[in-house]
């Protein structure tokens, strides 16, 4: 069996790096196919992709992009939500969506809060693996039951 | 405290003292050989990994007559199963597969799912209450003579019970009569089931799992009788298979083995083209043109057809059918035999399938082959599926379809050659190399993952290839361990699926080839292992054997830390020490002290103003002493006298190494990750030339979490890299340098490239 086609994969794996414990440089790594059924079945619609010239990598649209990552990764510290602000996406051609999202807190912390339910309602087995660089390395599994975290 | 209060405590504190007394003298050396945890090898599997002077294996042959329901999507189906009882036990009953109970409404596999509310979706939902009236319909089971057999169905497993037990060395045959309704594999999933196109009201049917199937009676489980729960895929004993499937008289059908009434039912054009294609070693055949499968598809002629296949030597079998098919083949030659490869998809794949898949599967079997053996069987056949992959024997489903407008991305077409090439090379593992998936998923999927990834390096330089190298397993591996699991975990207990049963295990044959082994030891001890098991039933430790057999490589440790824990690679460059040879010359040493203590004079900030100052000493003579002339970094005539002595005595090698103007460094390494691997080093001299070490992972084998060693060259060191090729999987490379050099993250490589141009569109709809 083929677990790029049949979703046996299930996974996403995002890189957060906390500098100065203050500022966040966060990478997602998602499966392309896996990402578009969850939002096809989640918007009743379907994301369009558009191939470039120059390298034949695929793009987003970012608009939709945004808005889902809005809605399903979200960072806060006890009284500071963070802006996070997508710098950009690609998609490679071994069908691996990344993710690259920056944003700092007004204060610095060691604790912050991480939800994260990405894909999770439309494939129950999906795990979405956190791990966070800072003064330490730690890392979390989220899933359709634990979707909030508490790093610290 | 009463009596039974103390006791309890008593019992509770003798427990802790012997738990801790236990764990002092265990030996947790990662080293340690893996008698524990590997089966003692015996007259069916011996210690070298290979089948045993007794090894045996009981065999199923199968005579079927299946019927296709077209209007209701339904199959229904009676079977003979002949059984044979090779093994030196006698069985009181038999046990049988029923894998289409998976999707009965009472099917376990529905009950067995978890969440909470806040995990609902409309598949959870609608699992609650299938409204599919799915699984089998067991209408008749019988003794050959068509006396009734009495038999007990639980779940996805139905043992007969036997009239009288079955002796080694005898044969037992019955029949089943069985029909099932047919899923929508695109609405309720499934590795078989049908599609529906609702354009032109036709339906694609990929067909498997589809009989009742004997189940495999072993020296290692007996019966492999776990329920089917839907992970953990299928283990099968070989036999031999006589099947003849009707249906619709336009329909075109694939299926594991040779089709034996081609000249009944295929046109004289087609069999000229068949036989056209069986010549053909460069360019596929069609068999079935696009242009005749769109005009099959607008019509529905009455009447049934039966197609009739053999096959030998095989586990499993499994079809397709429909009406809406291209068929193309080619043979791929080999020393031992000419094999069909073949293809059929409906004109939705096109134009991807036409140009790739025959063509794939043509590639796939002579890679597989130069690592493993010739391809034994007949025909080997890629059919199209919307998005899928799937295997057996022979045959194999296959997802990767373009666009409507039939453009399709890059990502698109190297998702569809990857897996044709993942799905046909599952002829070897597990058809023919027949391990038991229901209990290791790894051992097929893993392997086969593998030899996917040499395949696909072989089609094209620079292939996408998802899995394989080291670097790519090193996000999975440095995660929360407490949602990984150990390679060997049953296939229904593994946490994250694909990174476990197949990224890890690809990746780990993968070091072993390129790094621990070596291409020539590892291919070597690679395919004796293939031989050996080639049509028979291999267990992990018939792997691990034969690798080391093979080899002369003690592998023990690689095995214990990739495959039965969660440890990662993480070795640090903890120091870094600088050492010279003092030849004890007491000229050139108080030389050197003399040089160390200007350094220090002359950079004092107030000894450099006072250069010029005239001091009361240099105006008056009087002030001088012994000590105005004596010169403490001058070697004395003593010291002289008894360096000669000392040089006298030395022998020649002594002599030798005084005069070694090496420079010597003192590195410690620290395993943080935990899992033993060779230290790899690039070091870069003042010359800028390099030294290259490789230091098998043995260097850890007595202390397995910090070492040190000595390295000498002639010229200075100004970098030490460590892991310079990305071969060990090393999930942190911060520690990987000397000096320290953080290396760009992701995020940072990505900021600071160039952004893309946005502008542009797909340039095949452009070119349109």
């Amino acid at each position: 069996m083929n677990p790029t086609n049949i979703h046996e994969t299930y996974v996403s794996i995002t890189e957060i790096q906390l500098k100065n414990n203050r500022d966040l440089e966060i990478s997602i790594e998602l499966t392309a196919h896996d990402f578009e059924y969850a939002y096809n079945k989640e918007y009743n619609t379907s994301i369009s992709t558009r191939i470039l010239t120059e390298n034949q990598k695929e793009y987003y649209d970012e608009k939709i992009l945004f808005g889902y990552l809005k809605k399903h990764f979200i960072i806060n510290a006890q009284t500071d939500t963070v802006s996070l602000n997508v710098i950009g996406h690609e998609i490679n051609l071994e069908g691996i969506l990344s993710i690259y999202i920056e944003g700092s807190f007004k204060n610095t912390t060691h604790n912050f809060n991480t939800f994260n339910d990405m894909l999770v309602r439309q494939l129950p087995n999906q795990q979405n693996i956190v791990n966070l660089k800072s003064d330490k390395n730690l890392s979390f599994t989220f899933n359709k039951n634990i979707k909030s975290h508490e790093f610290k | 405290m009463n009596l039974s209060k103390t006791l309890f405590y008593l019992l509770t504190l003798g427990c802790f003292n012997v738990a801790i007394a236990q764990n002092q003298y265990l030996n947790y050396n990662k080293f340690k050989q893996l008698k524990e945890e590997i089966a003692t090898p015996n007259v069916y599997r011996t210690a070298a990994g290979a089948p045993g002077h007794q090894y045996y294996q009981n065999e199923a042959d199968y005579t079927m007559n299946i019927t296709l329901n077209d209007q209701q999507q339904k199959i229904t189906g009676s079977e003979t199963i002949k059984y044979h009882n090779n093994s030196p036990d006698k069985l009181e009953y038999l046990w049988i597969q029923l894998d289409q109970n998976k999707r009965a409404q009472n099917s376990d596999s529905y009950k067995i799912q978890t969440g909470g509310v806040n995990s609902l979706n409309s598949r959870s939902i609608k699992n609650m209450n299938p409204d599919f009236k799915g699984g089998f319909n067991i209408t008749s089971v019988t003794n050959i003579d068509r006396s009734a057999l009495s038999y007990t169905i639980h779940q996805t497993m139905m043992r007969i019970n036997l009239p009288q037990p079955l002796n080694s060395k005898e044969t037992f045959e019955l029949n089943i009569d069985w029909w099932y309704n047919i899923n929508n594999r695109l609405e309720i999933g499934g590795r078989s089931g049908y599609e529906y196109f609702e354009e032109d009201n036709n339906y694609l049917y990929t067909i498997a799992q589809f009989f009742p199937r004997m189940c495999v009676y072993n020296d290692t489980e007996g019966w492999q009788n776990k329920q089917f729960l839907g992970t953990g895929e299928f283990t099968l004993p070989f036999g031999d298979y006589d099947v003849s499937i009707s249906v619709p008289t336009d329909h075109i059908v694939a299926a594991t083995g040779e089709l034996v009434n081609a000249k009944e039912i295929l046109s004289s054009e087609q069999l000229d083209r068949l036989e056209k294609a069986r010549n053909s070693d460069k360019e596929p055949v069609f068999i079935v043109t696009e242009k005749e499968a769109i005009k099959n598809e607008k019509g529905v002629k009455k009447g049934l057809k039966k197609w009739h296949f053999k096959a030998e030597n095989v586990r499993d079998f499994g079809w397709s059918s429909s009406r809406k098919f291209i068929w193309d083949a080619m043979v791929v030659r080999q020393p031992s035999k000419d094999v069909l490869a073949m293809s059929f998809y409906p004109k939705e794949g096109n134009p991807l399938w036409e140009q790739y898949s025959t063509k794939t599967v043509a590639h796939t079997l002579k890679s597989y082959s130069k690592f493993t053996f010739d391809y034994p069987y007949p025909v080997a056949i890629s059919v199209h599926t919307k998005w899928i992959g799937m295997e057996y024997p022979m045959i194999c489903f296959n997802g990767g379809r373009p666009e409507a407008d039939g453009t399709y991305s890059k990502r698109t077409k190297y998702g569809m050659i990857g897996v044709i090439i993942h799905e046909v090379g599952h002829n070897y593992f597990p058809m023919i190399i027949n391990s038991d998936e229901r209990q290791w998923t790894w051992m097929d999927e893993g392997l086969n993952t593998f030899l996917q990834y040499l395949t696909e390096q072989e089609f094209e330089k620079g292939y996408p290839s998802r899995r394989g190298p080291a670097y790519k397993i090193v996000n999975y591996m440095k995660g929360d361990k407490n949602r990984i699991s150990p390679i060997m975990t049953n296939s229904e207990s593994i946490h994250q699926f694909g990174n476990n049963a197949y990224g890890k295990p690809a990746t780990a044959m993968n070091i072993l080839r390129e790094t621990i082994m070596g291409r020539e030891l590892f291919d070597y001890a690679f395919k004796i292992y293939s031989n050996r098991w080639m049509f028979k039933h291999p267990n992990p430790e018939d792997l691990f054997r034969s690798l080391e057999d093979a080899s002369s490589i003690d592998l023990d440790w690689f095995w214990r830390g990739w495959f039965y824990s969660t440890d990662h690679v993480d070795i640090g460059l903890e120091g870094v020490k600088y050492y010279r040879i003092n030849d004890q010359n007491p000229v050139s040493n108080k030389e050197d002290i003399k040089l160390n203590f200007e350094e220090v004079y002359n950079k004092d900030i107030s000894n450099q103003r006072n250069k010029e100052l005239d001091t009361y000493r240099a105006k008056d003579k009087g002030l001088e002493d012994f000590y105005t002339s004596y010169d403490p970094f001058k070697a004395t005539e003593k010291e002289i006298k008894k360096y000669e002595d000392f040089r006298a005595k030395l022998n020649k090698d002594e002599t030798k190494i005084l005069k070694d103007n090496s420079h010597f460094y003192e590195i410690n390494f620290k395993n943080i990750g935990g899992l033993v691997m060779p230290i790899i080093l690039d070091f870069t001299l003042s010359d800028n030339t390099h030294k290259y070490f490789k230091i098998p992972a043995e260097i850890w084998k007595t202390d397995n979490e910090e070492i040190s060693k000595m390295f000498a060259f002639e010229k200075s060191v100004k970098q030490i890299e460590l892991d310079p090729y990305l071969e060990t999987a090393d999930t942190d490379r911060s520690n990987n340098f000397w000096p320290e050099k953080i290396e760009p993250s992701k995020f940072e490589l990505y900021k600071y490239k160039n952004r893309r141009d946005r502008s542009s569109s797909n340039p095949m709809k452009k070119k349109k």
